[in-house]
């Protein structure tokens, strides 16, 4: 199968394998922060709860903000707002929690709200895999293009991983 | 030849198989269960209301809670005998290399084990069954000489003291030498070229990294790294070791296993806004300190120490090794209770704002970003559905004394 780099690097994450022809793996479940929009293949995805009591958990980055016990099962939480070094905000009522599966752990995605399920077939996908500009692996999978929406797609594997995964300014512009 | 195993035996004994998944999500449900029923009974809503028949049915569904909690954890437990009759096995492997004669002993094979300890025990086991074979018991003609029968002989026996499983491999060979493990002691640096250590402690450095003293060094035994793969199995099955021997009579060696690794004994306290949680057998004890009781140390690497009946122990605390900075690990409460731990590198004392109850809990693992959190044994799930770190308090007292 004839792949650049960068196609070879996405089909290693797990879940948003873009050589499987299998319709979920188109699937984004889009959510805000800030005036952004952003997406998360939907695969990976578990459950949406709302916001719970989370408790902290030391030895662990900022922005992971503690576990919640979700029926039995202890699942950190990620602010991706922090993730990302954007400012904080403090939780509402819209503020949501995507619990996903990601390399076999479960993580949860704190945003601040979730928009709906996209399906956006690969044709509509920028992959430029420029905004890292790094040789590590970019936690921006792509751009999705729906009509006149656009959704930055995420790379869930590497949003958990340890990497440093601050956005590069020019997002906010391509995102527009 | 031994009794099939029980997998194997025919159907009309009653015996089914159950694959371990649906069993762990069978505690999962277990687990959620106690939860839901807690959160009911606590809810706010009952706020105010008079409720006696309520409190006597919600006694009788807290009882049936923990019954079917028990329940559900006794069918992960699997008789110890298993794991034993491979290693008789292997003992008659070895009496073929060694061309010593090996009388096997078991005692209290059916005494039951977490299904996921039993798997991890084997190896373990094996090096300190090897061990024995090849060292501690002598050839023949030299027990002959020393006046026991030609046969040697190495007990294997389980049994269960309160929550814990003791497994012991003993053997009546020739014991430990103590010179010669001191001589090697001291050359590894274990102890100083005066220090005379108690047999206990002595005999505990077996188990070092590293440490081997076969003379020759055999296809069996004695490369050092036998008793390294106890300490790590040990330590990941939050278990204990103890060493005895007696020179001339043999060497016992005595593993002490909690029963079961899905629930915890443990004890909860509360630091900031963190709740801990810390297995009861490692609580040594709780002390107010009072005024002066606390020494600070500036020299060297800013230590502090607390003075308890005239011993001065280190005092661990936890927002210092955690390295936290968001504040959510500084103490609140105006006089803190020092909780001291036993560890193997001696007691430490960590202070705490409060002692808040003991309890059962539910374990879990850290997986995900949260397996790099140091010094702790996983998550415990409480009673009130709060969570809680299980600190590993072995590495919390080796952060302490580094």
């Amino acid at each position: 199968m004839a792949e650049d780099t960068s196609e070879a690097n996405r089909s290693r994450s797990a879940g948003l394998g873009v050589t499987d022809t299998d319709n979920i793996d188109e699937m984004y479940l889009t959510f805000a922060l800030a005036n952004e929009e952003y997406g998360v293949g939907i695969a990976d995805v578990t459950e949406i709860v709302g916001m719970q009591r989370i408790m902290s958990v030391p030895d662990v980055p900022h922005y992971i903000k503690g576990v919640i016990n979700l029926r039995g099962k202890v699942i950190p939480l990620m602010d991706v707002r922090l993730r990302f070094g954007m400012p904080e905000r403090a939780y509402d009522e819209r503020t949501v929690v995507i619990v996903m599966d990601v390399a076999e752990a479960p993580i949860g995605l704190i945003v601040d709200g979730v928009s709906e399920v996209l399906e956006i077939p690969p044709a509509q996908v920028d992959r430029h895999a420029q905004f890292g500009r790094s040789s590590s692996r970019p936690v921006i999978a792509g751009i999705g293009r729906v009509g006149e929406r656009v959704a930055i797609l995420l790379d869930a594997t590497v949003l958990v991983s340890e990497n440093d995964v601050a956005l590069p300014a020019d997002i906010s512009v391509a995102a527009q | 030849m031994s009794a099939p195993s029980p997998e194997a035996s025919a159907p009309d004994s009653g015996l089914m198989r159950v694959s371990s998944d649906k069993i762990s999500r069978l505690m999962d449900l277990v687990g959620e269960l106690s939860l839901s029923v807690s959160e009911t009974v606590q809810s706010s809503d009952l706020s105010g209301l008079v409720l006696t028949n309520f409190d006597a049915a919600v006694h009788r569904l807290n009882m049936i809670v923990r019954e079917v909690q028990d329940a559900a954890t006794e069918l992960r437990l699997v008789p110890v005998d298993d794991v034993f009759r491979r290693l008789r096995r292997m003992v008659r492997e070895l009496e073929r290399q060694t061309g010593k004669s090996i009388d096997m002993v078991i005692v209290g094979g059916d005494t039951a084990i977490d299904k996921l300890v039993a798997d991890k025990l084997y190896d373990p086991l094996l090096h300190v069954v090897r061990n024995s074979a090849d060292h501690g018991l002598e050839t023949p003609e030299e027990r002959e000489k020393a006046g026991k029968s030609s046969q040697g002989r190495i007990t294997l026996s389980a049994a269960q003291v309160g929550s814990e499983v003791q497994i012991v491999v003993a053997d009546d060979g020739r014991g430990l030498s103590r010179e010669r493990i001191l001589k090697k002691a001291r050359e590894k640096g274990f102890f100083g070229p005066d220090e005379e250590p108690e047999p206990a402690a002595l005999w505990r450095v077996i188990f070092e990294p590293g440490f081997s003293t076969a003379e020759t060094v055999s296809n069996l035994s004695g490369r050092g790294v036998g008793m390294d793969v106890l300490n790590s199995t040990m330590t990941a099955l939050r278990g204990r070791i103890g060493v005895d021997s007696t020179a001339g009579q043999g060497t016992r060696v005595a593993l002490h296993i909690p029963v079961s690794l899905a629930f915890l004994d443990c004890i909860i306290l509360r630091l900031g806004v963190q709740l801990f949680a810390v297995p009861i057998d490692v609580v040594s004890e709780i002390a107010k300190p009072a005024p002066g009781d606390l020494l600070n140390i500036s020299a060297g690497d800013r230590s502090e120490m607390f003075r308890l009946r005239g011993n001065y122990i280190p005092v661990c605390r936890l927002d210092r090794f955690y390295g936290d900075t968001s504040r959510r690990l500084q103490g609140t409460h105006p006089d803190p209770v020092l909780v001291v731990f036993n560890t193997s590198s001696g007691s430490i004392a960590v202070p705490v704002d409060e002692i808040l109850d003991r309890q059962q809990v539910v374990m879990k693992p850290l997986i995900g970003r949260l397996a790099k959190v140091r010094a702790s044994w996983g998550c415990a799930l409480l009673g009130t559905g709060e969570v809680a770190l299980v600190l590993d308090c072995e590495r919390l007292g080796a952060g302490v004394s580094a």
